[in-house]
């Protein structure tokens, strides 16, 4: 009898181990040639069943539901099936899901993402899907950087949902203590430097209670970090990668000095950066001991409370980004997400997946009301021209006093290059920030480096 | 022919049916979970299922291609002789402390129970609060507690987990001195296994704790060493919480098991993450059969 259930164990061992060796490897099940013209889409006889993921937070969540309704509107045979993610990034989870076929029709993703998952060929192409209709029929509505950020050369990958960029803040009330009543923001990098450096100089009390420039170098948050150096760049008239997006450019004259910039800044102390403690530059904010620092205009709202001299007055200001070179701008990184579809998609849902996506993007209602919930502006032309964002208003609680400055910023920002080697790049840019500001390396070093080595991907 | 007597067939295979029985449900887990997974991933090692490429390029075979390329791969290297690192230390610091405190236990005639209770608390404690712990010692600015410490001798602010000289040494600092507390146990167990004869007969021939300790103690708990010496081998060979938690995407921290998560799940290069893990695997796997063939020359138990 032992002997009988012995092998009856081994044979379930062998079992398990010959399924696993024989059972087939399959790619998930895609048709990246599925093609159908938009013009001829009837709503009110399109069927099909779409699931969506989408970020738990209330205040993303309330206004898509709010879509679906005004969607099932005019399109009453679609199903829109949103699954709440638990946690608003869930890049890895999507990996997962798509490698195991359980991945979603409609993903809502940062635009470098899309574009990640548009050269993989895993989101769909949509250019090919409607025979180039998407740039005819849609692409004029759009702010053209956002509606570039989901494209790579000539495809369409995903539609734009809102955009965003950040600006340079200042805390007005340490500013007039520490420069006097008639403080003026920095126009140009060197003065934001030479303010920054003496706002940690000033003692209160025998002890120094301010905090300078505080630069978000921050390895706890990959995306901030590619944020920050992005727009850096930019303003040193330097770029991640060539337009292709075949080849590393960081070891130009204008990024090596790009580099050495930070590094001088780092060094003299005029830049603070926040390290592994991301908490840090929200921290120093809230207890209002920051002076400088760029932040978005979603995070304006929550600190705009702040009245430390209690004048009734917000004590956070905002400007326009310093300049580090002269003729240049003080660039700062689009942010902007968007909706795609997973090739995963199975054909009899692609094109009441497209009109979804299509719908959230383009009507106009919806699009706003995404927008103005996220505290961001939107994707569309038109609603870049909304009073929302030209007259005040006090009452509503999602509305920024600074949105005209946030404006002027957001048509200069500019995107970061998503390509499928995205990921890899994010840490080889953060080590190469470090090893500039913390690890005493030359900007020469630094700047070969990262190029040698993210130059290896490509090939 | 004669028929079989359920009843009396039950009755002499009882024993067995019921640990059998009871046994059916780890057997199936274990084959679904480890066996069927195992045999699967090394397929999956053997082809070229880089979501970043595969659906372009379609499946194919690659043979021993990544295994090849692991060896020549940078941040896996890295991650290995930082888990190389960590492994070493977290095994003579836990263990040493773990014997250490287990003596000491065994020496106290009152309050054994309390203080060991008390020391094993370590091991209640989530991997997450302890890279509270961590972050809130090093953290980078003055108000950090070893930068406040040093503030006090003038020594401005550092970054400790950034830094490429000090952020792995930072990280191993709070589990070395807090990571004894089973290994303790496991040794209190071995001791208190020792029969008391060998002390007393010891005794008359020497008052020398060393030295019983050198002659009695250490050999009798040979098999314990080896059971907390395998464990730690393991356990440092498949770190990760700590790098991924405090010090995500480091190259001066980065492990071996972390560098393959990020290889699958960030990169999506699933099948060069399974070579990683088979190499883990073989590594892991060799180690224990030179410490078991070790063991066995040189432990006498009687």
């Amino acid at each position: 009898m032992s002997k009988i259930l012995r092998k009856l164990t081994c044979l379930i061992l062998a079992a398990a181990c010959l399924a696993g060796g024989a059972a087939c490897v399959k790619l998930p099940e895609v048709n990246n040639d599925f093609t159908f013209d938009p013009d001829t889409v009837d709503p009110a006889t399109l069927t099909g069943t779409v699931s969506v993921w989408w970020a738990p937070m209330d205040f993303m969540w309330e206004p898509m539901e709010r879509a679906i309704e005004k969607f099932n509107k005019q399109y009453p045979n679609v199903t829109i099936d949103l699954i709440k993610k638990t946690r608003a990034d869930y890049y890895d989870d999507l990996n997962l899901a798509f490698a195991n076929g359980t991945a979603p029709d409609v993903v809502r993703l940062d635009h470098v993402y899309v574009q990640s998952l548009g050269e993989s060929g895993r989101v769909l192409d949509l250019t090919k899907m409607t025979g180039g209709k998407v740039e005819i029929n849609e692409e004029e509505q759009f702010i053209d950087q956002t509606w570039q950020a989901m494209r790579i050369g000539e495809h369409q990958y995903g539609f734009p949902l809102e955009s965003n960029t950040t600006l340079f803040m200042y805390n007005e009330t340490i500013c007039e203590e520490v420069f006097g009543p008639d403080y003026t923001p920095p126009t140009t990098f060197e003065e934001l430097c030479e303010q920054s450096l003496q706002v940690r100089a000033y003692e209160k009390d025998g002890e120094n209670p301010y905090h300078g420039f505080i630069m978000p170098i921050n390895a706890s948050n990959s995306q901030h970090d590619m944020y920050v150096i992005n727009g850096w760049m930019a303003r040193f008239g330097a770029s991640l990668l060539n337009d292709e997006r075949t080849e590393c450019t960081l070891n130009t004259p204008e990024a090596i000095e790009a580099f050495r910039t930070m590094q001088d800044a780092a060094d003299s102390g005029a830049i603070e950066y926040t390290g592994y403690a991301p908490y840090l530059e929200n921290q120093f904010i809230y207890d209002g001991t920051v002076a400088f620092i760029e932040m978005g205009s979603w995070i304006y709202n929550d600190v705009k409370g702040m009245d430390l001299n209690l004048d009734g007055e917000s004590d956070i200001k905002v400007a326009a980004i310093p300049s580090t070179t002269e003729g240049i701008p003080g660039y700062a990184t689009l942010g902007s997400s968007g909706l795609c579809i997973n090739s995963t998609c199975k054909d009899e849902n692609k094109i009441a997946a497209y009109e979804f996506i299509r719908f959230c993007a383009t009507d106009y209602e919806t699009h706003m009301d995404f927008a103005k919930e996220m505290k961001v502006f939107p994707s569309l032309e038109a609603g870049l021209e909304d009073p929302y964002y030209h007259e005040p208003n006090e009452s509503d609680p999602n509305w920024v006093e600074y949105w005209d400055i946030f404006m002027d910023q957001l048509l200069i920002s500019v995107p970061r290059p998503g390509t499928k080697f995205w990921p890899e790049i994010t840490t080889k840019l953060k080590y190469a920030e470090y090893k500039l500001v913390d690890g005493g390396q030359s900007p020469e070093k630094v700047a070969n480096d990262v190029t040698a080595d993210i130059n290896k991907l490509f090939r | 022919m004669k028929g079989i007597d359920i009843k009396k067939w039950y009755h002499k295979y009882r024993n067995d049916l019921k640990c059998y029985l009871l046994l059916l449900v780890p057997i199936c887990l274990f084959s679904v979970f480890f066996v069927y997974g195992f045999v699967r991933g090394f397929v999956f090692s053997l082809l070229n299922y880089d979501l970043r490429f595969v659906m372009l390029e379609g499946l194919q075979f690659v043979g021993f291609e990544h295994y090849a390329e692991v060896f020549r791969d940078k941040d896996f290297l890295n991650g290995l002789l930082h888990t190389t690192i960590w492994t070493v230390v977290m095994l003579i610091g836990n263990n040493g402390f773990g014997l250490l405190m287990a003596v000491c236990l065994m020496k106290l005639s009152r309050g054994r129970k309390f203080f060991l209770a008390g020391l094993y608390w370590p091991a209640l404690v989530s991997a997450a609060i302890t890279t509270q712990i961590t972050l809130y010692v090093f953290n980078p600015t003055e108000t950090g507690i070893l930068n406040s410490f040093l503030s006090v001798f003038g020594i401005p602010p550092k970054d400790w987990l950034v830094n490429e000289d000090t952020a792995l040494i930072s990280l191993m600092v709070i589990p070395f001195f807090t990571g004894f507390s089973q290994k303790m146990i496991i040794f209190y167990a071995g001791l208190n296994g020792i029969p008391k004869t060998y002390y007393e007969a010891a005794s008359l021939d020497t008052d020398s704790g060393v030295q019983i300790f050198g002659y009695i103690t250490w050999p009798l708990l040979g098999p314990v060493v080896f059971l907390n010496v395998l464990l730690s081998l393991i356990e440092g060979m498949k770190v990760i919480a700590p790098m991924q938690l405090i010090t995500p995407h480091n190259d001066f921290t980065m492990s071996a098991i972390y560098a393959m998560y990020i290889d699958a799940f960030e990169n999506t290069n699933f099948s060069f993450a399974f070579a990683e893990g088979f190499v883990m695997f073989v590594i892991i796997m060799v180690l224990t059969v030179i410490q078991n063939l070790t063991q066995k020359e040189t432990v006498v138990y009687e």
